[in-house]
Formats: structure tokens, C-alpha cells, sequence
């Protein structure tokens, strides 16, 4: 193993000391509770720590407990969110003030934020990995406690990033660096996974768990299938689906890898069916266990916290047309699209590519966007062009694309289905950029793929450029908050 | 020299122009710093707070110090002129001269109000007398998301709306210039990384060691690949 650190690739070293040293940055430059819906998740930690139960979903004392709502009134960490101009506490007499009210908590009021809280849906895989944390500090201060969790949340952007390069090494092959270089330097920088590697929020961790299950699913179609390495992958599925609910669609990369592995290797077909019921059952286990914790009023935990409910609302032409809208102009036979006027350019460009930060109020300037919209649509004609021009390479990669694809469409499938039911109830499109997050290791394959595929001497113009263009996007960002926040 | 380190030179050369060019103006532009937040105004609905003729309103347990030059109400007045009023902070032992606040005009908007900071930073209140003889109309809230440990009252008794209140200070500054004290302000409330210890060397590796890293990694996969 220590043969195996030392002789890990430098580039590969540096690159994790940048994910660490970004994340880091933005633990550090945003005051507690500024990442979205921290406060909500951080009660959960403390609810799973300190009773062994998440919150309710309906029921409860509290949706935070008393010790929580304490400290976001006393030092102003709540009511500043999202507000430009206002300030949170920053000096050590209100530090003190805090400290004073601390040591009249009791014990009790760490338990009483039982709900009711949205978040029970959530499953508990992340929770339980941030009440080691907290548990460890248990007795210390909550900003303490706070920035323990935020710390082990860079752990999962700094093993999201070292999985990038696995499964970039594994889909290009070991002799070409530059490409698993650029994908694994993509992600490091990608301003938006850096923000949210930050902060208290499942979602850096399911980017975590939905790169493992890609890894897998490809190093298994690479390597062969073998009784291992198939319940090593249906357990990274379970895992991303006992993450959120948002990680659903890693059961479609299991299974379109077992199903391709089944379709290659006509050999191991009888002993890859058997495996695949082993690690069926060995996943099941987890999550059966899972929704067995979770209190029966939470929506069990299920599709995106039962959000993929297709009920009596649910019209398939009325969803094909609301997902055309948002990406394109509704055509004419096509009924007016539901809720607000929020679609690709919101939700890719704005808060997936770019980013905003912080609750919504930290954006780069308009421009920043309109160009990022432009560079966007010129990469995917590059790419299109490289397709083509590439096809007989990239139909010997099928059995990769169709893992790779499973992961898109799946994830992206959910997503409408989820806010097209969201807006047949309601105004709320309940989809953000965030949650395109998991896609970000598979958009860095591609651009690094294009980047591999250009003639020689525009290779390094184009790593550059990318490269450079995400670090003044990330390094922006983190000045932004800084000024945002303390000036 | 090499295509890797030509490639690496300019993607160097670049990201500093572009950098020097968009970051430039943020970077140098003077503003006037925020001191500290009473209570923000609501986002949605605004609740009025009034105060009659010869009443005192006070907003308590809010940060005054050698930064909160400036006081910042806002007051919505229907038809009428906002009337004039006598502004003052106390905290312990220290009292601010009273400041008195000419007539202003009709409708919604800010009334800043010099005043006299204490020395030091301490816990204490602001209190605004309406010296005029029609009612004056503060903004205030009651929305759960702009709630803070500020607390409103009215000749001594308690109003549920939470004024909005914000100090400034009554100097500007650039972000450059302002590097210390913003420093200053992430170091607290970080609990066990709330260090300058800390804080300093992780802002420098973020400024100085992440682009060198990136431009390291850049040179040695170009120079290696096939």
C-alpha cells in the first residue's frame, strides 16, 4: 500500500492537492451555514448522531434542533442567506457571545430537531459518514463540530477527483496521460464541485459514489467479470442510491454493464448470472436496511424522495414537451410549458458549467455566462465533428458509451421526470445545476477525449485553455465569496 | 525550447492578463464595507414598525463598535414627509451624542445616519426618537429567514417586527487594501480552523500554489505525451 502512495503519478498527487487545497479554500472563505441548505443537513448529522434517528418528515420538535436555531439567530448565519448586503457575525465578542450561550445548552436541545424536515426522505449513508465527525468532536463547540463535517466533505471532493483519474486511465489506458491528466484536472477545478466540496451537503458525496459505479462498471467490462469485482459494483450502485435519492439511476449503469459483460463474454454468461444474483442480494441487503431505518412518513427514501411518483397527473406528451422547452423554443403543436421561465441556460450554464454560489446570490457577471453559453455549444459541435470523424474508435468503445450513456440518460431522465412532476403540483421546477453534478467526471472524459484527438500541436493550446479557463472561474469564485462576505 | 513548455508559457501569460484584466477593476474598486448587520430588510413582505410622536424605538443586542460608523434604517412613508429624529447608541457605560435627522422626503428609502462609534467592540442598542409631530413608518420583519438576535421595541415594549437596521463605515475601501481585515473577519467563527495560522497559508496556497500546481501538471502531461 505505502509502495502504491509513493509511487502514485505526480500529476495525479498535485492534482489532489489542488482538489483539497480549493475545497479547503471555500470551508474556510464561506461562514457556517452558507452552503445550500446546510442548515438542514447538518441537523440531520446531529439528529443521526446524537439519537440515532434522522428527522421526521412530518412530526417533530423542531426542523433544527434548539442548538442550531441558537447559533444561526445569535451569530446571523441564517438570516443573511441569499441577502447581498447583509453580514454575519465577525468578531470575537459575538464569538463570545456564542460561547456563553453554548455552555447553557443542555444535552436535550442537540436531540430536539426531530422534524419536521423534508430532508427525511434523504437516505442515511452520508449523514452516518458525517457523524463520525461529529461524534468525534462531540463535546466541542458546533462551529467546531461544523467545520469537522465540512473537512470530511473535501475528503469526498479530494476521492471524487483521485476516481476521476481511475476511470479516465481505465477508459484511455495508462500510455495516455495528457487525456487523464485533463479529465482529472476538469474536475479539480470545476468551480461548482470545489463550492460544494465545501460545505455540508450529500451532494459532493453522491458525485463520489456515481464515479465509483462508473469505474467500476467500465474496469469490470475492461478486466472481465469476476464474482469480485461484480459485488464490488453493485455495492458502489447501492451505495450512490443510499446517498439520495438522486442516485437512482447508478442501478442503470449496474445493470447496463452486467448486461453488456453477459452480451461480450458468451464464455461466463452461466457464471456472471450467478454472480450478478450474488450481488444483487448483497446490495439489497443495504438498502433494505436502509429504508427499514427510515420512518415509514418520509417517502421511504424512494425515487428522488418519492418525487418519480407517475400518478394520475402524469401525461408522457406533456412531459416530452415540457423537456423540449427547456431546452429549446416550443413548437407549435406543443402546449405552453409549465412553471417559470427556467430551463438550460439556468440550470447547465448558470449553475452546472459556471456557477453560483453561496444561497444564489454570488454570480459572475452576465457576460461570464452569455460566453460560457457560446463556448458550451461550440465544444459540443468539436465534439459532434469528432464523433464523426472518430466513429470507427468510438464504435469499438461501445460497450463503454453504452455504460457512459446509461449514466447520462439516466441521470438526466430522472431529473425531468422530477420537475415535470414537481411543476404539475406547484411553481417550483425543484431541478439546479447542482444535481447535474454527478455528470461532471463524464463531461471531463469527453472534453479530454477531444483535447486527445486534436492534432498534435493544438493539444496543449486546448489543455491549456480549458485548464485555465475553470482555475480563473474557480479562483473567481472563492474572491467573490470573499468579498460577498466580508467587506 | 520545447512545444510543452512554449504550450505551458502561454497558458501562464494568459491566465495573468486575463486575470490582471478581469480582476483588476473588483480588486481595486473602492466600496464602502459593510459593519455589521442588525436585521436585513425582508425579502417579501415588508412589515411597517411606527412610532408616534415623542416615542422612542430601540433595537437591541446588536454589534456596535469602532467599525459602525454609519447607521442605516429604512423608513416607508406613505404620502407624508418621514419626520425628524434624534438618533443615539449606548452600549454599558458608553452613550453616543444624539444625532438629530432632518425632515426627509415621502415614499421608501434609506435614512443614513452618522454616528459615533464606541472604541470598542461590544453588545448594545440603537435608539431613534421621532422629535416630529406626524408618525414615522420604519421597515421591519417578521419573515423567519431574516430573523436575527436583534430585538425591537417601542417605548419599552416589544414589537414583533425586527427593524432593519445596517452599519457602515464611513470610509472606502478596495478589496486590496481591505486584505487584512477580511482575513481578520474568516478567521472567526471556524471554529478549530479558525486560525490566522491557518487561514493565511490556505489563502496563499489558493492564490499562488493551486495555479503553479495546475501549470506543473499541464507541462508534464504535454511533455510526456506520446
Amino acid at each position: 500500500m505505502a509502495t502504491r502512495v509513493r509511487s502514485a503519478p505526480r500529476e495525479l498527487v498535485a492534482l489532489l492537492a489542488v482538489a483539497l487545497i480549493v475545497a479547503l479554500g471555500w470551508a474556510i472563505v464561506l461562514p457556517p451555514f452558507q452552503g445550500p441548505d446546510e442548515i438542514t443537513h447538518v441537523n440531520y448529522v446531529q439528529q443521526l448522531a446524537e439519537t440515532g434517528e434522522g428527522p421526521a418528515f412530518d412530526t417533530g420538535k423542531g426542523s433544527v434542533s434548539t442548538e442550531i436555531a441558537r447559533i444561526t439567530e445569535a451569530l446571523q448565519f441564517r438570516s443573511i442567506i441569499g441577502i447581498p448586503t447583509a453580514r454575519p457575525a465577525q468578531t470575537q465578542v459575538e464569538e463570545r457571545l456564542w460561547d456563553r450561550l453554548d455552555d447553557d445548552l443542555t444535552d436535550e436541545q442537540r436531540k430536539d430537531g426531530t422534524g419536521p424536515s423534508p430532508l427525511a426522505r434523504n437516505p442515511q449513508l452520508y449523514y452516518g459518514f458525517e457523524a463520525v465527525p461529529y461524534l468525534a468532536l462531540q463535546r466541542s463547540n458546533l462551529l467546531d463540530r461544523l467545520m469537522a463535517m465540512r473537512v470530511f466533505n473535501v475528503l469526498l471532493f479530494v476521492g471524487t477527483v483521485l476516481l476521476t483519474w481511475l476511470l479516465a486511465t481505465e477508459l484511455f489506458g495508462p500510455a495516455r496521460r495528457l487525456e487523464t491528466t485533463v479529465a482529472t484536472a476538469v474536475v479539480a477545478l470545476w468551480p461548482m464541485l470545489g463550492f460544494m466540496g465545501g460545505v455540508v451537503n450529500p451532494d459532493t458525496a453522491l458525485v463520489t459514489a456515481y464515479t465509483l459505479t462508473t469505474w467500476l462498471a467500465v474496469r469490470m467490462l475492461r478486466r472481465g467479470p469476476t464474482l469480485g469485482r461484480v459485488i464490488a459494483l453493485c455495492l458502489a450502485g447501492a451505495a450512490a442510491m443510499l446517498v439520495h435519492g438522486r442516485g437512482a439511476p447508478a442501478a442503470g449503469i449496474v445493470l447496463a454493464a452486467l448486461v453488456v459483460a453477459f452480451i461480450r463474454t458468451p464464455a461466463a454468461r452461466r457464471a456472471l448470472v450467478g454472480w450478478s444474483a450474488a450481488g444483487a442480494v448483497v446490495a439489497a441487503l443495504p438498502i433494505a436496511i436502509s429504508r427499514l431505518a427510515l420512518p415509514s412518513s418520509t417517502g421511504g427514501g424512494g425515487l428522488y424522495g418519492g418525487e418519480v411518483y407517475l400518478g394520475s397527473k402524469f401525461n408522457v406528451t406533456q412531459l416530452i414537451g415540457q423537456t423540449w422547452q427547456f431546452y429549446f423554443d416550443r413548437l407549435a403543436f406543443m402546449s405552453p410549458r409549465l412553471g417559470p421561465d427556467y430551463g438550460y441556460r439556468q440550470v447547465f450554464i448558470e449553475r452546472w458549467v459556471t456557477g453560483v454560489f453561496a444561497g444564489l446570490e454570488i454570480t459572475y457577471p452576465t457576460w461570464v455566462y452569455d460566453v460560457a453559453q457560446y463556448v458550451v455549444i461550440g465544444l459540443l459541435i468539436a465534439l459532434w465533428t469528432a464523433v464523426v470523424v472518430h466513429r470507427d474508435r468510438i464504435a469499438r468503445a461501445w460497450p463503454y458509451l453504452v455504460v457512459l450513456g446509461m449514466s447520462v440518460v439516466g441521470q438526466l431522465a430522472l431529473l425531468h421526470t422530477a420537475s415535470y412532476r414537481a411543476l404539475t403540483g406547484g411553481p417550483d421546477p425543484l431541478i439546479t445545476g447542482r444535481y447535474l453534478l454527478p455528470l461532471t467526471p463524464l463531461v471531463a472524459i469527453a472534453l479530454a477525449w477531444l483535447v486527445g484527438v486534436l492534432p498534435r500541436r493544438a493539444r496543449g493550446p486546448a489543455a491549456g485553455g480549458l485548464l485555465a479557463t475553470l482555475l480563473l472561474l474557480t479562483l473567481t469564485g472563492l474572491g467573490m465569496a470573499a468579498l460577498r462576505f466580508h467587506v | 525550447m520545447s512545444s510543452a513548455r512554449v504550450a505551458v508559457a502561454v497558458t501562464a501569460l494568459v491566465l495573468l492578463v486575463v486575470a490582471a484584466l478581469a480582476w483588476k477593476g473588483p480588486l481595486t474598486r473602492d466600496r464602502t464595507p459593510v459593519a455589521a448587520t442588525g436585521a436585513p430588510a425582508p425579502v417579501n413582505e415588508i412589515q411597517e414598525i411606527t412610532v408616534r410622536p415623542g416615542q422612542l424605538l430601540c433595537a437591541s443586542d446588536i454589534l456596535l463598535g469602532p467599525r459602525t460608523q454609519e447607521a442605516e434604517l429604512v423608513v416607508q412613508q406613505e404620502k407624508r414627509r418621514t419626520p425628524p429624529l434624534v438618533v443615539s447608541v449606548q452600549a454599558g457605560g458608553y452613550r453616543s451624542p444624539p444625532v438629530r435627522v432632518p425632515p426627509s422626503d415621502a415614499g421608501l428609502h434609506p435614512i443614513n445616519v452618522p454616528i459615533d462609534p464606541p472604541e470598542r467592540t461590544t453588545i448594545g442598542r440603537l435608539c431613534v426618537r421621532n422629535a416630529g409631530d406626524e408618525a414615522a413608518t420604519f421597515v421591519g420583519t417578521t419573515e423567519l429567514r431574516t430573523y436575527t438576535r436583534l430585538r425591537t421595541s417601542i417605548d419599552g415594549e416589544d414589537v414583533a417586527p425586527d427593524l432593519a437596521l445596517t452599519f457602515y463605515e464611513r470610509r472606502q475601501v478596495s478589496a486590496l487594501g481591505e486584505l487584512g481585515g477580511i482575513v481578520d473577519r474568516i478567521t472567526i467563527n471556524r471554529g478549530f480552523l479558525g486560525g490566522g495560522w491557518f487561514v493565511w497559508p490556505l489563502l496563499l496556497l489558493v492564490a499562488i500554489g493551486v495555479p503553479l500546481l495546475v501549470l506543473g501538471v499541464l507541462y508534464r502531461a504535454l511533455r510526456d505525451a506520446p
